[in-house]
């Protein structure tokens, strides 16, 4: 054992580069790695804890009813009735019956905002959350007062909000009435595990008791205008949230009656789901850094093996064993590895927080800082494993060193396939010299082309992603099925029809636009309810990628979501039900759109008559237009607005989705820091495949020197080398991020509803990561090779 | 009246070795000739080799001057240098030191592609000229691990002519050759000579120091004796090898 510990000083000693080099490889790696798992699982736990303790069922839903008349204790008297018929399904434990209040936004400190609220009583007997101030302190027995609102933290993100800035509000079903708009001051923030996160169209707000008797006094009881039945799920039941939901809607058809209703586990799904996306992505590449660390492992050990060939020779000859020495040379580089790792994971602690700090406004949560310790030390473990393993048989090569052999030198004659030679030309002579050195000594390169491949292909597909996603029209194409610059929703005005025609003429005045009939319902699909687009020109809808669109009426298109989860395919038959009518379709092909994260179907209008009947005379549709200059829409929409009153014609033209700015922002984040992690790899890996090529060569140095090369000629000369290294790579990188980006991205994306993600290489995505590469690879070699300025002809002297 | 191409003033060489200095050239004055074929003889350890590479600025002494063709090489900057060895000096080392991965001729070619005033045609043309004249035309294609000890050492000396320098400097060129490759080595270098090319060689081989006009020994790092001889024949080699060995008895070689 005792010859094992000094064999390891004396590599430790003598490498000592190297194994600093490992150590920071692991560093980096058990960084990013229990940042990642911490930031993913604490957030997956604190959403889960807090659906716990905030008190909502397994389902929650909000029960429907006109606005028009229906006297509120008939509304009352049905909801005790459905609830009575749910609570008898087998499976449900109890269903408490929660007042709230609807409501739309309408702006937040004047900026336009959308998307419904459930408004609760901050005292509500029934749900209790956790409120915060604006530096994130939890608040205890926080009093809020008449006028103020409690808003979701994720606001901060959607609204640039602040304590004290003004929210307007609307009820729903009352919209476009300014005398119904109300307006509230924040004065804190809430933690909502259900709808709190920014991707998510409905949130919870808060008001206190007084102000919500007021916002219902009109036409309500004093606690709301609707409730929600909130269903508690049997402890003992084996169903899970879907499988009761399909029961519950089997036995009751609960669904049908309501506003909306959503699952624990759906909730679960989209409030971690921006968190799962990225950070998968993130870990997806820490996989790929871990691969990268082999790689330049591997080279390390090769050259060490190759430059210590004599000493590993002396150390047999004098009775090491193939094993001992194995075993010294392995625990050495453990040991750095470890080093890494001990150090990485505590340091980790205020990044985790950092991050936590950061994604706090957009997934709404609240998650600790912690390191998730034990899922980081197992994947770490793994991880160690897969090294242990990796350099044992890097290491079998040991056995076929004699001490004769060794003793006798070691260094093997270069020899290389002509295939690759080109001439040495004059008027480049650095860079022919560079690239014979280069195809001379292709080995120790191909870990440093490995790396950048695998670099190139994160990074350019991380751009092709933010470039997809900064694009407003693919935004848009993945939330809307059918392309529309302008949306038109019907009034109550008597004369719309003439007025809405005249507002066309207006639009026609700017430019061309098709014109059709677009909207959207909740309907029970197989008694699960789902998203259900709408449209008269079923041809317009975009991303019917497999089969066809649903032309007639009998017809439907999927999602591939709806595929994987409710096993529907190309051909078969459904029921789909809406207000206690049902029909049969035929899926007639699948299509994209992200709505709902991808639990959507479309259909054409016809299709929807068949459903619920034809429309009767004067029946009003809501119209898309399809501009053909769609830069036209902002000047379209000013004209008809000073015309015409929301009330009379109400125009819209924008189609932002609220969330894209998040998702763009958290693409940029991990950009930044792939590049810097990639800067990193590619400082580590330069500096340990520079640092063995150097000492192999140094004696060619000293003849290029004796010849009439100077240091900075040299440097030059080797830092090209690995600029085309690096450009090998990119190429390798770029030519698998064609092959593969589309699919890895379709893997992770299935999470947001995008089960087929197609990213046309931008020019732009590809050549910034290659400068970037070649321009790190340039600079940390030149750097290294500065020992070039060391090295004299007089190494090449015997004395 | 012989023109002096290389000067060394009071030329000092020191070593730090574990808080003691070793000095290993010791006030060298020097003068080198046009033309002349110098041998630099002496003990191992005398501090020729590092004689050599002093004045051939390959390293840099701890005091004193180097002149070439009048100009002090010693306050060259690195670039300077860097253009001296490449267009005035030669260099043919004991280990052959031809750059692993590329071909005999392109080894030669190397320092003929750096001058800028010639053609890459004109540099090809002389590299196949030099090759020729070395027998190694047809190893030409190969790498120096392809090749005899011979075959490279004559290369090198290619390489070392190519961009036909001021002043060769050969250090023991012929110390890692067995003896048919020694005397080919030798008998270029004799004819190169012969053609004008100053040559400076550091050798221990008695053989080998029969080649040059001018033998200076040196014990200590100091100059302790020189002869001159006339131009090597080798008809005469017999009588010269009898003189020779006298003076370095007389040197208590």
């Amino acid at each position: 054992m005792r010859e094992i510990l000094t064999v390891i000083k004396g590599n430790i000693r003598k490498n000592k580069g190297s194994y600093i080099s490992v150590a920071i490889l692991m560093f980096v790696v058990s960084i990013a790695l229990t940042t990642a798992f911490s930031v993913i699982f604490n957030t997956n736990k604190r959403d889960a804890e807090q659906m716990d303790s905030v008190g909502l069922g397994n389902i929650m839903a909000a029960i429907d009813y006109e606005y028009n008349g229906q006297p509120i204790d008939e509304y009352y008297a049905f909801c005790d009735e459905l609830a009575n018929k749910m609570l008898a399904v087998d499976g449900v434990e109890s269903i408490d019956k929660i007042p709230t209040v609807i409501m739309n936004i309408v702006d937040v400190n004047g900026e336009d905002g959308n998307g419904s609220l459930f408004v609760y009583d901050y005292k509500s007997e029934y749900l209790t959350y956790n409120i915060y101030d604006e530096n994130d302190k939890l608040l205890k027995d926080f009093k809020l007062n008449e006028g103020e609102i409690i808003v979701p933290v994720s606001f901060k993100s959607l609204y640039n909000t602040e304590i004290g800035d003004a929210v307007t509000l609307e009820l729903h079903g009352w919209e476009q009435e300014k005398e119904n708009y109300h307006t509230y001051k924040i004065a804190a923030y809430m933690e909502d595990p259900y709808m709190g996160s920014s991707v998510m169209g409905i949130k919870t707000l808060l008001l206190c008791d007084e102000d919500i008797a007021s916002l219902c006094e009109k036409d309500f009881t004093k606690e709301g205008n609707a409730l929600i039945l909130s269903v508690h799920k049997n402890k003992e039941s084996k169903l899970t949230d879907a499988e009761l939901e399909a029961k519950l809607n089997q036995e009751t058809s609960y669904a049908g009656y309501t506003w909306i209703t959503l699952t624990k586990t759906q909730a679960y799904n989209y409030m971690t789901m921006i968190t799962n996306i990225f950070v998968g992505i993130l870990v997806a590449f820490i996989v790929m850094l871990v691969v990268a660390t082999i790689i330049v492992l591997s080279h390390n050990i090769s050259s060490s093996i190759e430059h210590d060939f004599v000493n590993l020779g002396i150390l047999k000859a004098v009775g090491m064993t193939n094993t001992k020495i194995r075993i010294s040379i392995m625990l050495g580089y453990l040991f750095a590895g470890l080093v890494g790792v001990n150090i990485g994971v505590p340091v980790s602690i205020p990044f985790i927080a950092a991050i936590n700090k950061l994604i706090r406004p957009v997934i709404g949560l609240y998650p600790e800082s912690t390191p998730a310790l034990l899922e980081t030390i197992i994947t770490l473990v793994v991880i160690f494993v897969i090294i242990t393993v990796f350099i044992a048989i890097k290491l079998i090569k040991i056995s076929r060193i004699t001490p004769v052999s060794a003793i006798n030198g070691g260094r093997k004659d270069v020899h290389f396939s002509s295939l690759f030679k080109l001439p040495i030309s004059k008027k480049a002579l650095g860079t022919s010299l560079a690239y014979r050195q280069l195809v001379s000594g292709k080995k120790q390169y191909i870990g440093a082309v490995l790396i950048t491949a695998i670099l190139t292909l994160f990074m350019v597909m991380i751009s092709d992603m933010c470039i997809y996603f900064s694009d407003e029209n693919k935004v848009n194409d993945m939330f809307a099925p059918v392309e529309y610059d302008m949306y038109t929703y019907a009034t109550q005005d008597s004369d719309w029809e003439e007025k809405l025609a005249d507002a066309e003429t207006i639009i026609a005045k700017y430019t061309d636009y098709k014109k059709f009939m677009y909207t959207s319902k909740y309907v029970l699909l197989n008694d699960t309810q789902i998203w259900c687009g709408i449209n008269s020109e079923p041809e317009y809808i975009k991303n019917v990628y497999e089969g066809r669109t649903c032309t007639y009426d009998n017809e439907i298109v999927v999602t591939e979501y709806m595929t994987d989860n409710y096993g529907l395919e190309i051909g078969d038959k459904v029921t789909i039900s809406l207000d206690g009518k049902s029909a049969d379709y035929i899926v007639s092909g699948y299509y994209q759109c992200t709505n709902d994260v991808g639990k959507n179907i479309t259909m054409s209008l016809e299709g929807y008559y068949r459903l619920v009947g034809e429309p009767e005379e004067g029946d009003r549709l809501n119209y898309v237009y399809d501009l053909e200059d769609d830069e036209a829409a902002e000047a379209i929409y000013e004209e008809i607005t000073a015309k015409y009153s929301e009330e009379e014609v109400y125009f819209g033209y924008d189609t932002d989705f609220s969330g894209d700015d998040v998702i763009i922002f958290a693409l940029y984040g991990i950009t930044i820091l792939i590049y810097i992690l990639s800067g990193i790899f590619i400082a580590i890996t330069v500096v340990l495949v520079c640092s063995k090529i150097f000492a192999k060569e140094k004696q060619d140095y000293g003849i290029y020197k004796a010849i009439g090369f100077t240091s900075a000629k040299l440097r030059r000369q080797f830092a090209i080398r690995f600029v085309i290294c690096a450009c090998i790579g990119a190429i390798i990188g770029i030519i698998c991020t064609l092959l593969f980006s589309d699919s890895l991205l379709s893997l992770i994306l299935k999470m947001f509803g995008m089960y087929n993600f197609s990213s046309s290489l931008n020019i732009a995505a590809a050549i910034i990561p290659v400068v970037f590469m070649s321009l790190m690879y340039y600079l940390f070699s030149y750097i290294v090779s500065k020992k070039m300025k060391k090295v004299t002809p007089r190494i090449l002297i015997n004395e | 009246m012989e023109k002096v191409i290389l000067e060394s003033m009071d030329l000092c060489k020191s070593f730090a070795n574990e808080g003691h200095q070793n000095h290993v050239l010791d006030n060298i004055d020097l003068k080198l000739y046009e033309g002349d074929f110098t041998v630099v003889m002496g003990s191992s350890g005398s501090g020729k080799s590092t004689l050599l590479y002093s004045l051939s600025g390959m390293d840099v002494p701890t005091s004193g001057k180097v002149y070439y063709k009048d100009k002090e090489i010693t306050a060259l900057k690195e670039k300077d240098m860097a253009m001296l060895r490449s267009m005035e000096f030669g260099f043919v080392f004991q280990q052959v030191h031809l750059v692993s991965n590329l071909s005999l001729m392109e080894n030669i070619l190397v320092p003929g592609y750096m001058d800028k005033e010639k053609t890459k045609a004109e540099v090809k043309e002389k590299a196949l000229e030099l090759m020729e004249q070395m027998n190694i035309s047809e190893a030409k294609d190969r790498l120096p691990s392809q090749v005899s000890g011979g075959e490279a050492q004559r290369a090198a000396i290619a390489r070392a002519v190519i961009n036909e320098p001021g002043i060769l400097f050969a250090d023991e060129p012929t110390g890692a050759l067995n003896r048919k490759n020694t005397v080919d080595v030798l008998n270029l270098l004799t004819e190169i000579n012969k053609n004008g090319q100053s040559i400076l060689m550091v050798t221990h081989d008695v053989r080998a120091a029969l080649r040059g006009n001018r033998l200076i020994y040196l014990e200590d790092g100091k100059v302790l004796g020189e002869m001159e001889l006339p131009p090597f024949d080798e008809k005469d080699i017999k009588n010269r090898e009898i003189q020779v060995n006298s003076w370095l008895s007389s040197m208590h070689w």
